[in-house]
C-alpha cells in the first residue's frame, strides 16, 4: 500500500533537509516519490511535522518501582498540573495508556524503562505492552543482587561466570541492555546497622588480607570498608562482545583500617567518627 | 437465564446484550490472572463499570496504610536470608501459608547475614504447635486480643510505662521487646486482611523505633485469589488500585463506595460479572443484581445467571499471577493445558466486541 504525506514540513538533518515537500511510504518504508502511480491513502498534513520519532533511553514507564510510586502517590498528576504542568490532573495521566498517547503527542516513537528487576521483568514487561503506539523496551538492573556481586568478588571462572549470568538475565528478561546502579553501593550501606551491633564481619574479600587471617581481626561495618568497584564493565550493544576489565583488582590498595601500624588504625579510627557520628562502633584488634 | 450450561456463543450474546443495557455495572471476584484483569479494566471502561476484588478489604487497608505513611517492606528472600528475628502476629499468615516457617527458617543457612544472634521466631496471638523442630520458636498466645497484643508488644519496645495485671504475659511480651531490641534484622509478618489499620500502624511503628538502632522491615501477606497481581494491574493500567469506578470523566477510587457487596445491596450496580477462575481459589458470588458469571466451576452460579464456562488460570492455560516468593509477577505453566475452554480474557474481549456491534448499529 502507497500512503502520501503531503503538504509537511520534513526535517530530515541526517540529510540537510527542513522544507515543505511530500512523504511516501510503502510497506512500511519511506520511498521515493514514485511515477506515475496514486497513492492509496493521502494525508493532507499542511502546516505539521515530519520528523523521525524521538527516542527517550531512560524514562519510567514501567515497572514494580513505577507501581509503586502510583500506589504511594495517585495524586501526584493533580500536583503536576497545580504546579502548570500540561498534564490532566487525574491519577490515569500517568497510567500505562496515558503514557503512551502523551509521548506519541510529542513525537517520541521510542521510549525505553531503564530499571527493571530481574525478578519483576515480567511484570515490566506485561506493563510495557499495555503502553499504546510507542515502541518500547526495558534495560535490566544487575548489581545489586547477592549473586553477581559475589561473583565480582569472588571472580570465579576469570569471570566467565558472571559473563554466562549477565547473558543469561539479559535473555531471559528480554531486555534491551544491561544497567548497572552503584553496584554494591546500597547493600554496602543499608546492611550497616546505625549502632554497627558491633558484629558485623568484615565481609569483603576483596581486601587483601583476607577476613580471616590475623591481620584483619577488626569488624567494621561494611560500609566503612569502602568497597571499591573491583570492574569496570564495558557493554557493548552485543552481550558477545560483553567484556570485562579489571584495572583496579591488580592494584588492590591495603585496607586502611586493618594495616597493622597504630597510627594509620587510628587516623581510620577518627575517619570512621568523622563520618558516622551517630553510630558507636566496637571492634577487637 | 437457568443455570443450565447454554451454548458459549449464546451466552456471549445475551452477556452482551445485558451489558450493554447496564448503566453501571460492576466486575467483582476478579479470580483471575493478570491477562484477565486486563480484560476486565477494558471492558469496565468502556461500560463505564466499576472493578472490585473478592479479597479487597485487606488489599484497601495495606494500600492505604502504605499511602498515608509508607512502609517498610522486605522481600522473601531478604527475610529467609538474613532476618535473625521473625514476629508472626496473628493467625491468619499460618492459615494462609502453612509452610512460611519452612520458608523463612531454612534448615540449611543461605547467605551472610548480618549480627550473630541465632534465628528465631516468635509467634504473637498464635500457637506453636506447628513450628519446624530446627527452629527456635516462642509462642505469646493469651486470652488478650491482637491489638492489645501488638500494642503491648509495641510499649515494651519503647520501654514506656505501662501496667499488665498477667505477670506471666508482662514477662512473655517484655522478653519479646528485648529480643527486638537486640536483633540485627526484625521483620513483623502479618495480614492485612486479619488486622485493621491502627493495629498496621502500631507494628510499622514498632520498625520506625528499631530502625533508630538496628534493622527492621515487614512482610504483608499476598492476597489471595492474585488480588495482588488485579490490583497491580489495576494501578499501572489507570493510576489507580481496584475499588475504581470508570463511570465519570476521570477514574475515581474509593474504597467505601466502590465495593461490590454495597454496591449490590443499594442497588446502585444494575449488573455483576462475577469472575471466579483460579486455580485453587473460589469465592462465592454475593447475592443481588443479574449476573454474568465466568466460572471454571459453573455449579457456584445462582439461578438465573448467564454462565459461561472458562478456563482456570494456571491450571488450564499458563498464567501471569502474584508469587509471594518474588515478591511480584510471575508466570504459571499450566498443568495439563485444556484448550477446550476460552480464558477470562478471551470471553471479555468477545463481549466487547459483540457490544460494539450493537452500539455501532
Amino acid at each position: 500500500m502507497l500512503i502520501e504525506l503531503r503538504g509537511g514540513r520534513i526535517i530530515d538533518p541526517a540529510n540537510n533537509r527542513d522544507s515543505v515537500g511530500d512523504l511516501f511510504i510503502e510497506d512500511g518504508r519511506i520511498v521515493a516519490a514514485p511515477e506515475g502511480r496514486t497513492p492509496d491513502e493521502v494525508y493532507d498534513i499542511r502546516g505539521k511535522i515530519v520528523m523521525a520519532g524521538a527516542i527517550d533511553v531512560h524514562s519510567h514507564i514501567a515497572g514494580s518501582n513505577v507501581t509503586l510510586g502510583r500506589q504511594l502517590m495517585p495524586e501526584l498528576p493533580a500536583l503536576a498540573a497545580q504546579d502548570g504542568q500540561p498534564i490532566a490532573p487525574s491519577p490515569a495521566s500517568w497510567g500505562a495508556y496515558a503514557t503512551g498517547i502523551r509521548y506519541a503527542e510529542m513525537g517520541y516513537t521510542t521510549v525505553i524503562e531503564p530499571a527493571m528487576i530481574p525478578t519483576h521483568a515480567i511484570e515490566a514487561q506485561i506493563a510495557l505492552a499495555a503502553i499504546p503506539i510507542i515502541d518500547v523496551a526495558g534495560l535490566v538492573i544487575l548489581g545489586n543482587d547477592d549473586y553477581t556481586l559475589e561473583l565480582l568478588r569472588d571472580g570465579r571462572g576469570g569471570g566467565d561466570e558472571l559473563k554466562d549470568y549477565v547473558a543469561w538475565t539479559l535473555h531471559h528478561s528480554k531486555a534491551l541492555g544491561l544497567k548497572v546502579i552503584n553496584a554494591g553501593g546500597s547493600e554496602a550501606s543499608s546492611s550497616t546497622t546505625a549502632n554497627s551491633v558491633s558484629t558485623t564481619r568484615c565481609r569483603t574479600t576483596a581486601c587483601h588480607p583476607a577476613p580471616s587471617s590475623r591481620r584483619c581481626r577488626t569488624r567494621w561495618p561494611v560500609s566503612a570498608c569502602r568497597i571499591r568497584p573491583m570492574f569496570t564493565a564495558t557493554i557493548s550493544a552485543s552481550p558477545a562482545t560483553w567484556r570485562l576489565r579489571s584495572p583496579r583488582s591488580r592494584r588492590r590498595k591495603a585496607c586502611p583500617f586493618t594495616s597493622p601500624t597504630s597510627s594509620s588504625t587510628g587516623m581510620a579510627t577518627a575517619a570512621i567518627a568523622a563520618s558516622h557520628p551517630a553510630r558507636r562502633v566496637s571492634w577487637r584488634r | 437465564m437457568r443455570g443450565e450450561e447454554a451454548e458459549l456463543d449464546s451466552a456471549l450474546e445475551r452477556a452482551a446484550d445485558l451489558l450493554d443495557r447496564a448503566r453501571f455495572p460492576v466486575f467483582g471476584g476478579l479470580l483471575t490472572d493478570i491477562g484477565g484483569a486486563a480484560a476486565a479494566l477494558s471492558l469496565a471502561e468502556k461500560l463505564g463499570g466499576v472493578i472490585d476484588h473478592a479479597a479487597s478489604a485487606g488489599l484497601m487497608r495495606a494500600s492505604k496504610v502504605m499511602r498515608e505513611t509508607g512502609g517498610t517492606p522486605a522481600s522473601f528472600g531478604e527475610i529467609r536470608n538474613r532476618a535473625d528475628t521473625v514476629v508472626v502476629i496473628g493467625k491468619a499468615p499460618l492459615a494462609r501459608d502453612p509452610d512460611l516457617v519452612e520458608k523463612l527458617f531454612p534448615a540449611k543457612p543461605g547467605l551472610p547475614r548480618p549480627g550473630d544472634n541465632k534465628r528465631e521466631l516468635i509467634l504473637l496471638g498464635a500457637d506453636k504447635a506447628k513450628t519446624p523442630k530446627h527452629v527456635s520458636a516462642t509462642a505469646v498466645d493469651s486470652r488478650a486480643s491482637l491489638p492489645e497484643l501488638v500494642a503491648l508488644l509495641a510499649a515494651s519496645l519503647r520501654e514506656g510505662r505501662f501496667d499488665l495485671r498477667d505477670t506471666a504475659l508482662r514477662a512473655k511480651i517484655d522478653a519479646a521487646a528485648a529480643r527486638l531490641r537486640k536483633s540485627a534484622f526484625a521483620v513483623f509478618v502479618y495480614d492485612p486482611a486479619e488486622i485493621e489499620e491502627p493495629v498496621m500502624h502500631t507494628v510499622l511503628e514498632m520498625v520506625r523505633h528499631l530502625v533508630l538502632t538496628t534493622r527492621a522491615a515487614i512482610l504483608s501477606m499476598a492476597a489471595p485469589g492474585n488480588g495482588d497481581g488485579v490490583n497491580l494491574c489495576s494501578t499501572w493500567t489507570c493510576g489507580l488500585p481496584i475499588r475504581t469506578s470508570f463511570a465519570g470523566d476521570v477514574p475515581q477510587h474509593d474504597a467505601w463506595a466502590y465495593d461490590t457487596d454495597r454496591l449490590l445491596k443499594s442497588a446502585e450496580a444494575d449488573a455483576l460479572v462475577w469472575i471466579d477462575a483460579l486455580a485453587g481459589d473460589t469465592a462465592a458470588r454475593p447475592k443481588g443484581a443479574a449476573a454474568i458469571v465466568l466460572s471454571a466451576n459453573p455449579t457456584r452460579a445462582a439461578k438465573d445467571d448467564i454462565v459461561i464456562e472458562v478456563a482456570s488460570a494456571a491450571a488450564d492455560h499458563d498464567a501471569a499471577l502474584f508469587l509471594p516468593p518474588l515478591s511480584g509477577i510471575g508466570m504459571v505453566k499450566a498443568g495439563k493445558a485444556d484448550k477446550g475452554k476460552p480464558t477470562v480474557a478471551a470471553v471479555l474481549t468477545r463481549i466487547a466486541e459483540l457490544i460494539d456491534e450493537r452500539r455501532a448499529a
